[in-house]
């Protein structure tokens, strides 16, 4: 690539210059107005044009859209939002020799503790303080799978699955649920 | 440190500067209203700031599932969080920033970049046609199809760093600079400039090629 080159730039200066992006051929005759050329215009236009091939070309799939719009049956302000403190995959130095190590996160809110850890084979987690809950794995508006915590807060199950994912641990009257994220 | 539930407000002294605001203006409000239970709202919210957050993952050279995934977090978090964002107004910075950690963690996780150059892309069966879409079914169709094929393809063959920038910029509708410093971990004030430059090179790419063919 040669990189920027003003004097490339040739055109009549006119703003219709960038409607004919591709048929310039025949009319290239560089030179002339080129250094009168109003250029935050010019890139305007052509960032315009740029905006609908994207909107054509590489638009928000039909289904996202439709996904994220039933997305809103998630908002529930009786639950408290546990937060991501600690994810294996930011925070934690690798380990040599470890190939395909099993991730680790830890969510807190308050006075509650959430630590899963997720690998190929399943999901455990820890609830702290420890106590019994039910656990629901959550991938989208609706429960994946239900699980349950012991007395000692402990839960398993299967590896959640591929894509975002989140806990909603209900002990009593609380309801926790973890920050969304992708396994 | 929790990716994307922390925003920055480093650039509050500064003043947008470019059209985005009036097509932001609503967003505090319709943050408001969705959090109230109203489900239209959150409906414009998801078509006002989808693209935004679309073109962050698109931008970071996803894989179209991973691009898919990083989309659906952003939404299901922010619909979880929604309510308890403190600037309802910057929501469109808070999607952006948490889809760019979203592909920043799989970044890390495949340690692999996966090229953003789909040639399928251009290809796309149109069974789901936009509106734009339809403005192509209308006559001088394929003159205006071939020129649009082309300046993306032209737009595709810039630079990582042009690409990604523009990318984002050319969401629909024109995001805040806010928003693309948020979507790009880059500074507001660099991003006048870089626009500027990586236009620039297409616009020359793209005569350089008027010129030659």
């Amino acid at each position: 690539m040669s990189g920027t080159h003003d004097e490339a730039f040739g055109d009549d200066g006119s703003d219709e210059a960038f409607a004919d992006l591709t048929d310039l051929t025949d009319s290239s005759d560089s030179t002339d107005s080129t250094h009168f050329t109003d250029d935050a215009l010019d890139t305007g236009l052509l960032e315009e044009e740029l905006r609908q091939a994207a909107a054509i070309l590489d638009p928000v799939p039909a289904e996202l859209r439709r996904i994220a719009v039933d997305a809103f049956a998630l908002h529930d302000l009786d639950a408290r939002v546990a937060e991501l403190t600690f994810d294996s995959l930011v925070d934690a130095i690798p380990v040599r020799g470890a190939e395909d190590p099993p991730r680790m996160l830890t969510f807190r809110v308050d006075d509650v503790t959430v630590d899963v850890e997720v690998t190929e084979d399943g999901l455990i987690g820890q609830l702290l303080p420890p106590g019994p809950a039910d656990v629901e794995v959550l991938s989208g508006p609706r429960a994946h799978a239900r699980l349950t915590a012991d007395d000692l807060g402990r839960f398993t199950g299967e590896a959640p699955p591929s894509g975002p994912f989140a806990l909603r641990l209900r002990t009593g009257g609380d309801v926790v649920v973890t920050e969304w994220l992708r396994a | 440190m929790p990716g994307g539930t922390t925003h920055s407000t480093a650039y509050d002294g500064l003043s947008y500067t470019r059209g985005g605001t009036v097509d932001r203006a609503d967003v505090g409000v319709l943050v408001q209203l969705a959090a109230d239970g109203d489900a239209a709202a959150w409906k414009q919210l998801v078509d006002g700031l989808g693209p935004l957050v679309w073109s962050v993952a698109r931008s970071h050279g996803l894989s179209d599932a991973d691009a898919h995934e990083v989309y659906q977090t952003a939404w299901f978090r922010f619909a979880q969080h929604l309510g308890r964002i403190r600037e309802p107004e910057k929501t469109g910075s808070w999607l952006a920033s948490t889809a760019r950690h979203e592909c920043l963690k799989l970044l890390r996780a495949s340690k692999r970049w996966t090229p953003t150059d789909d040639p399928q892309l251009l290809d796309r069966p149109s069974e789901e046609r936009t509106p734009e879409e339809s403005v192509l079914d209308s006559e001088e169709a394929a003159a205006q199809t071939e020129r649009v094929r082309r300046l993306w393809q032209e737009f595709e063959e810039l630079g990582e760093r042009c690409r990604q920038l523009l990318r984002v910029l050319i969401s629909s509708p024109p995001p805040s600079y806010q928003e693309v410093s948020a979507a790009l971990g880059i500074a507001v004030g660099s991003i006048g400039p870089m626009r500027q430059r990586c236009l620039r090179r297409l616009r020359a790419r793209l005569e350089a090629r008027g010129t030659t063919t």
